[in-house]
């Protein structure tokens, strides 16, 4: 009598009976290639034990098994175009208070020089140099601080845009799934010494 | 402005707790997690009063500088070397200015951070050889300017120790600096404006006053490291130049 048992490989080696043979001298034995609960086996390293019961020593053989599925064509992902979206907001002119801010600013800038500096010893009562950093840091602070409005309609319209690119993609994602699915496998056998 | 004993012993006490915290510093900084480089161009302005006669020199001045940051801890190196004229020109002797400035930054914040400083300065020219020591502290806060791209800074250092060789020596300093930071974005480059301006006082005896004004323009390049591999990116948050 020879049993034959499947050896998973990976991820841990497991086996599993398969086949039990009343064997003369040759016999033929049909595997399914198939999972208890459904669908082929995944792609990774097997292998089939073949013993001979009872068992002695040396009386068992080894096929390892690889099954790989063949390269198959998948449907590429749709990229993001930021082109299709609208700007959610409306950049606007300087508000009171970013003015207002900004020359703060400018003024906190300036306040240290004009602090420690005398008058009498530069020449200036306000340093030019310093006079330089304070206009850099107010133009700077009420440039780079431009009110914004927000624009509701275009919000809306990029959350629709964005859902309706989710959605493609994953309908993509689901046919590729099962066109990967569907792709032939091939099995490599190697008979160990 | 007399130098008192008071005066004398907070001074003393002020080089032992530099002393101190350097020590404990740079173990720290060894380790470091950003390392920067920074080439720059200023104007110095020097101008003085000795004996009711006011002095004043004006030039360029070209340096390079490196930093080292460590967690809240940065250490910032820069020597800078150049030549001053007297204003109006043929005043005083053209002169041979360079510095050497040493200091450390501790954040406690985002926004603000202790200093400690150390500079010498040293003024050669025809009518004689001149150095500045001086060592101090302070505090530095900056601020971004809409976007975490742009910040501005300003920093105040109180310099008890001054010494000036063959000279007599100002009782203590003052120095101030303001300036702005630009990282452009994806730009590994830093571009920073600064002024800094340093006040000394000297015993009424000396009949003496001095200031020393510097607007400098640097650009820098820094790399960081994350998850064990060098990174560039913009020094933004390495000390100003000198």
């Amino acid at each position: 009598m020879v049993r034959l048992s499947l050896r998973l490989v990976q991820p841990r080696p497991r086996d599993s009976l398969v086949a039990t043979l009343l064997v003369d001298s040759i016999a033929t034995a049909r595997v399914p290639a198939a999972l208890s609960q459904g669908g082929a086996w995944p792609t990774g390293e097997y292998a089939i034990i073949g013993e001979v019961a009872p068992s002695e020593p040396g009386s068992s053989d080894l096929l390892q098994l690889r099954v790989e599925r063949l390269p198959v064509d998948t449907i590429p992902q749709k990229a993001l175009r930021p082109a299709i979206f609208r700007p959610e907001t409306l950049s606007g002119g300087p508000t009171r208070r970013t003015i207002l801010e900004g020359l703060g600013l400018g003024v906190l800038a300036l306040a240290v020089p004009v602090a420690l500096n005398d008058r009498s010893l530069s020449g200036h009562s306000v340093p030019p140099a310093a006079w330089a950093i304070a206009g850099s840091v107010s133009v700077t602070s009420i440039a780079l601080r431009r009110s914004s409005t927000p624009l509701p309609e275009n919000v809306r319209y990029n959350e629709v845009a964005r859902i309706q690119w989710q959605t493609e993609n994953r309908v993509i994602a689901a046919r590729n799934t099962a066109i990967l699915r569907a792709a032939p496998f091939r099995l490599r056998a190697t008979r160990e010494p | 402005m007399s130098a008192s004993p008071l005066h004398a012993a907070c001074a003393k006490l002020f080089r032992v707790t530099v002393f101190v915290a350097t020590a404990l510093s740079v173990p720290a900084a060894l380790a470091a997690q950003a390392v920067s480089v920074q080439a720059l161009v200023a104007v110095p302005n020097s101008s003085a009063r000795v004996s009711g006669m006011t002095t004043r020199m004006d030039g360029v001045w070209a340096g390079l500088g490196v930093g080292i940051e460590a967690g809240r801890f940065s250490l910032t190196a820069n020597g800078t070397r150049g030549q001053v004229n007297g204003t109006p020109p043929g005043a005083v002797p053209a002169t041979s200015l360079g510095e050497l400035d040493l200091g450390g930054l501790f954040h406690l914040a985002p926004w603000l951070a202790v200093r400690a400083r150390y500079a010498a300065r040293a003024l050669s020219s025809a009518a004689g050889y001149e150095r500045w020591d001086m060592m101090g502290a302070g505090a530095r806060v900056a601020r971004d300017l809409g976007t975490p791209a742009v910040s501005t800074f300003a920093a105040l250092t109180y310099l008890p120790v001054v010494r000036l060789k063959n000279e007599t020596a100002p009782t203590f300093g003052v120095g101030g600096e303001a300036g702005a930071t630009v990282t452009p974005a994806g730009s590994p480059l830093a571009l920073t404006l600064v002024y800094r301006i340093e006040r000394f006082h000297f015993s009424d005896a000396a009949t003496r006053a001095a200031q020393f004004e510097t607007l400098s323009l640097a650009i820098g390049v820094r790399a960081h490291r994350q998850r064990g591999r060098w990174t560039l990116s913009g020094s933004k948050d390495a000390s100003p130049p000198r």
